[in-house]
């Protein structure tokens, strides 16, 4: 049993639903025409080529092919939170990546082995796409974070400097700054948690119950992915600062200058 | 005390200041003379270790200034800015986590101390519970001012402190820096700094 599949008028359909909003954005002449069928674009080929590949993702299973696509995800996001920030690639590579990656692997092993009962952790059905959901979140959380430990060092260096002058070590110094990240990026996902059922069914739910589940089935999957990914995100969201605080700083324990590309800062 | 020798800064090539050389002795009272945009405040940053010079050296206490001692370094020197920033909390709250820090945890928060000090300083005492935020940025001064006593600070590096001071406030912190016996060097536009008892170093 599965959700009854959409054709090509099904589709077709769906689209002329972006009908209505573009005629307001035109009609209100907001500048988001453009940006709109852009965006849309770009989601279609990206989940048509996805669509392909993880058809053969799933009928081949291969346990290096699997963990070789959750790389390419990791990669990806790490980019969009390099960006987002306006800092050097060279230096910030591998310490996003790695927080991201040692969060993920950590949660979707536990994940699939203590929770969902698997022998094999990496089976791609469900590797993929409840990787794709704890990623995808603890990206927004991980962007919010460092975007905030920037922000303050970019309008706030003063306090710290103040701090450091006043026998702070680094860390003592840091520690308001790193409190902040952790809450602003952790506060918006515990408000969805807390309202979670009341306003929204979520998307995991929603597929579960087209896709044939009973609705007790979906909930405790709900649930779980829910802890999941606030989990990961929290995991990610520590390692990643205590990453950042690692290469920002000079011997004199400042900030580095030229850790932001040009244009930034 | 502060031998600065041969010292040069300059930013995106533009030079604030080059082979700049100078001896501040123990407890002297000493101004920084120079025009605007030659670095007086990049030279206080430089003492504290937050700018690297292009080269030159920095001799604090008889200590060359590198990246292995600046903490310590840092914590003979008491740098006070005009617009002092606290972190958001209660001023007594915030006098304590300071004291807490490591490197000041062999001084202990004495409340007589700090009582006698507000009093030196023309504070209330319900100044305590008040929020950092809420303080006038005359108050604020004056807390950073007791809370590097409290730290026994032996160098007072005092960067446009009085600027935004009226004249009655400018006078008393004038006096209060010039009758103390620690060293004060001083970067600031003010006349009430251009007395016979201060040096200046000018370049």
């Amino acid at each position: 049993m599965g959700a009854k599949d959409l054709n090509l008028y099904s589709m077709l359909f769906a689209y002329l639903l972006l009908l209505i909003p573009l005629g307001i954005l035109i009609f209100m002449q907001v500048k988001l025409v453009k940006e709109t069928i852009v965006s849309v674009l770009r989601m279609s080929i990206q989940l048509g080529l996805v669509g392909i590949y993880l058809k053969y993702l799933f009928v081949w299973d291969n346990t290096c092919l699997n963990i070789a696509w959750l790389m390419v995800m990791i990669t990806v996001s790490t980019f969009s939170v390099i960006n987002s920030n306006g800092i050097r690639r060279r230096d910030f590579f591998l310490p996003v990546m790695g927080a991201l990656a040692i969060s993920l692997f950590f949660n979707i092993s536990y994940f699939n082995f203590f929770i969902v009962k698997i022998s094999d952790i990496f089976n791609a059905k469900y590797l993929i796409p409840i990787s794709g959901m704890l990623l995808g979140n603890s990206l927004k959380g991980n962007i919010i974070a460092t975007n905030t430990f920037f922000d303050y060092f970019k309008n706030r260096e003063k306090e710290y400097l103040f701090t450091l002058s006043l026998g702070a070590s680094r860390e003592e110094a840091l520690r308001p700054v790193v409190r902040e990240c952790m809450k602003r990026s952790l506060k918006p996902t515990l408000a969805s948690i807390a309202t979670i059922g009341l306003v929204s069914l979520p998307g995991m739910m929603t597929g579960q119950i087209l896709g044939g589940s009973v609705p007790t089935t979906a909930i405790k999957y709900q649930i779980a992915i829910m802890l999941a990914i606030f989990s990961t995100m929290a995991i990610s969201i520590f390692l990643v600062i205590l990453f950042l605080k690692n290469v920002s700083f000079n011997k004199y324990d400042v900030m580095k200058r030229n850790i932001f590309i040009k244009g930034e800062n | 005390m502060i031998k600065v020798a041969n010292i040069s800064l300059s930013f995106a090539d533009k030079k604030v200041f080059e082979n700049l050389s100078f001896h501040i002795s123990r407890g002297e009272k000493v101004l920084l003379d120079a025009p605007s945009g030659k670095g007086k405040t990049s030279l206080l940053k430089i003492m504290m270790g937050f700018i690297t010079p292009d080269s030159g050296e920095v001799h604090i206490s008889g200590q060359l200034l590198t990246a292995h001692n600046t903490k310590v370094l840092r914590s003979k020197i008491a740098y006070l800015p005009q617009d002092i920033a606290f972190p958001k909390m209660k001023v007594i709250e915030f006098i304590k986590l300071v004291l807490d820090y490591e490197s000041n945890k062999h001084i202990k928060y004495n409340e007589n101390q700090v009582w006698e000090m507000l009093e030196h300083l023309k504070l209330p005492l319900s100044i305590l519970k008040q929020d950092t935020l809420s303080i006038s940025g005359g108050e604020k001064q004056r807390i950073g001012i007791l809370i590097m006593q409290l730290l026994n600070r032996e160098i007072f590096l005092l960067d446009e402190l009085t600027s935004a001071l009226n004249s009655e406030l400018k006078e008393f912190i004038a006096n209060y820096f010039l009758q103390m016996k620690q060293t004060v060097i001083v970067v600031s536009h003010d006349e009430i700094w251009q007395q016979n008892s201060i040096r200046k170093v000018r370049w």
